[in-house]
């Protein structure tokens, strides 16, 4: 099996939006996919980090929202009983007063993730997707 | 007829791994097979002078048979008018026979009448040539017919991951390549893993009543990693299995494939669960182990021990392999590793170098860094063994036969002729046809390559039923 191969359904293809609350910007956000042919236990997500225009966007901004809810990334190791479907997009939330521009910006995810079922010769296959996409923002 | 001569040129006259089952209108109807002439030359069909076909002792009629040379198919009475066509000694000629309701499953005894002048070799006034003795005997075999075939929509990965099949159209897929049943990879397909919804129950039937055919294996996965601190230990594995279990019955399948992190000790435990279930629980035989290794025969005491019906394996046919794994070769060959530096690795695999060893050489003789995946492939889930001893691992694939329930037919290319590059398949299918396996070989293409499973898989199942004669 190719697991990198999956990299590349890792930033979903939808444009990143500003959120707003009522008429103020308060932030902005886009999606991602689990990168296997499976799905996996957010407790099997190891490390998860942004990039957006080469600045690291911080962890206490950001929100990752699925399954009809918001976890914080540290919470993801705990989240063994919150199951990611391969096909299921969950959506990144990063607050930021104002939003991001509107136009082309480079978004870098990077995701270090066990798989769960391996391990035959003694250790767990870990697998890092680094994934750095243009991306346009509306 | 009182001289005659035989060269053979090899083992089989008639080639016994060609003999299968001849279809008319979709129902069996007579038999085919391949045959070589024993002789150091070509002799053109017009010097045939008997041809006869006789099964189980029984004569086919001369007009229900047909042998057809360089791609014309002809009856027997032109062929003393064939003097153009060559039957070349290196080529095969395919005999075809038709009989009403076609053959039983097992064994029979097939025997070919072939005699033909040598058309240089004068013996006396007239025209009284030498004969060329092409008379054979051989006992042949049918699979069973309820030997099933089927697809793991495993197979369809890509497809499925990149969003361009949905869930029927893999199953949609399925019914087109010709199977009659599906594996589905829990993990993978539902999307409230590892329960399953009434809504997705409703897909599933709702595909039934399209293309006929349903989940007949829970691919289910033993996910010890899940948690972030520590292992699962067997107390939660063996209840994570039994949820599988509970799973795999509400989806209607009789077999579940389960995996070595469910420990035989967990194993044996589940035993009165899947009775209750009804759901066989196969622990898979995957490369590098093979059904001898120690970590097997330890599933396999259990399953004596208890006697349980419930227990057995699913055999994955990775473990099979006699050849390095194509689309790992080809990618390092892209990457701009050399191929003598590839075969070197293979040499050295095949001689039992540690891994270690192996990549010092490697790195010594100036190999491209490249070829570390490959070379990680050889020690790891794709490894081989040598060719030699593939009757050794059949013989093993035998031994363990009574507690299968199911086949995982690995493949990771076919190319056009339906050849899997590493995996011998008409080898393991000809040795399958003659045991009494009558469960599912369910198709497992491995996307090494990530070009899509759907025309291979196709092929796959073309080939599977050419060679069991199905």
């Amino acid at each position: 099996m190719d697991f990198q191969a999956y990299n590349k359904i890792l930033i979903c293809k939808d444009d990143i939006e500003n959120v707003k609350v009522g008429d103020v910007v308060v932030g902005y956000q886009f999606k991602i996919k689990y990168p296997s042919y499976r799905g996996a236990f957010l407790s099997c997500i190891e490390e998860l980090k942004f990039h957006m225009d080469g600045e690291e966007i911080p962890k206490g901004q950001i929100s990752f929202h699925l399954n009809g809810k918001d976890f914080l990334i540290d919470e993801l190791a705990e989240c063994f009983k919150e199951y990611w479907f391969v096909r299921e997009k969950a959506t990144i939330r990063v607050i930021r007063p104002g939003g991001i521009s509107a136009g082309e910006h480079e978004l870098n995810v990077y995701m270090k993730h066990r798989v769960p079922y391996t391990g035959y010769f003694g250790q767990y296959l870990v697998l890092e997707s680094n994934v750095t996409e243009k991306k346009k923002a509306v | 007829m009182a001289f005659s001569m035989r060269i053979p040129l090899s083992d089989e006259i008639i080639k016994k791994n060609s003999f299968c089952s001849m279809y008319i209108n979709g129902k069996k109807n007579g038999f085919e097979f391949d045959v070589q002439i024993p002789y150091y030359r070509g002799l053109f069909l017009s010097g045939v002078e008997v041809l006869e076909v006789y099964i189980d002792g029984q004569q086919i009629p001369q007009e229900a048979l047909t042998i057809e040379v360089n791609g014309k198919e002809l009856p027997i009475f032109k062929l003393k008018y064939a003097a153009t066509e060559l039957w070349r000694q290196n080529e095969t000629a395919r005999i075809r026979a038709i009989k009403r309701g076609g053959l039983e499953a097992g064994t029979h005894e097939l025997e070919l009448k072939l005699f033909m002048r040598i058309p240089y070799m004068q013996m006396g006034d007239g025209h009284d040539y030498m004969q060329m003795d092409g008379c054979d005997r051989a006992l042949v075999s049918l699979a069973k017919e309820d030997l099933k075939l089927g697809v793991s929509l495993f197979c369809y990965s890509k497809e499925y991951g990149t969003g361009e099949y949905d869930f029927e159209e893999c199953v949609r897929q399925t019914a087109l390549a010709g199977a009659q049943g599906y594996e589905i990879v829990g993990s993978q397909m539902l999307p409230d893993y590892p329960n399953v919804s009434d809504d997705f129950l409703d897909l599933i039937r709702r595909c039934r009543e399209k293309y006929g055919i349903g989940p007949e294996c829970y691919g289910a996965n033993n996910d010890k990693g899940l948690l972030f601190d520590r292992n699962l230990t067997d107390d939660e594995l063996l209840a994570s299995a039994i949820l599988d279990l509970k799973t795999a019955n509400r989806l209607g399948c009789k077999i579940m494939r389960a995996q070595y992190m469910l420990t035989p000790a967990a194993f044996e435990r589940l035993a009165p669960y899947a009775e209750l279930f009804d759901v066989k629980v196969g622990i898979e035989i995957h490369n590098p182990d093979t059904p001898s290794s120690p970590h097997i025969r330890q599933y396999l005491d259990v399953i004596q021990w208890t006697g349980s019906e419930y227990l057995g394996f699913v055999q994955d046919w990775s473990y099979l392999s006699v050849a390095p794994n194509k689309p790992k070769w080809d990618r390092a060959l892209a990457q701009g590793v050399k191929e003598e530096h590839l075969e070197m690795a293979a040499n050295l695999r095949k001689e039992d170098f540690s891994y270690e060893a192996a990549w010092d050489a490697l790195k010594k003789a100036g190999a491209n860094p490249a070829i570390e995946e490959c070379l990680q492939g050889m020690y790891g889930y794709v490894q081989f063994r040598s060719r030699e001893l593939l009757p050794q691992l059949l013989d093993e694939m035998k031994t363990v036969l009574p507690y299968t329930f199911e086949m995982h037919a690995k493949f990771h290319y076919l190319d056009e002729n339906g050849i899997e590059p590493s995996i011998p398949y008409p080898e393991i299918l000809h040795c399958l046809k003659e045991t009494d396996f009558d469960g599912y070989i369910m198709s497992e293409y491995e996307d090494e390559a990530h070009v899509g499973g759907t025309q291979f898989t196709k092929r796959q199942l073309e080939m599977e039923r050419h060679v069991l004669g199905i």
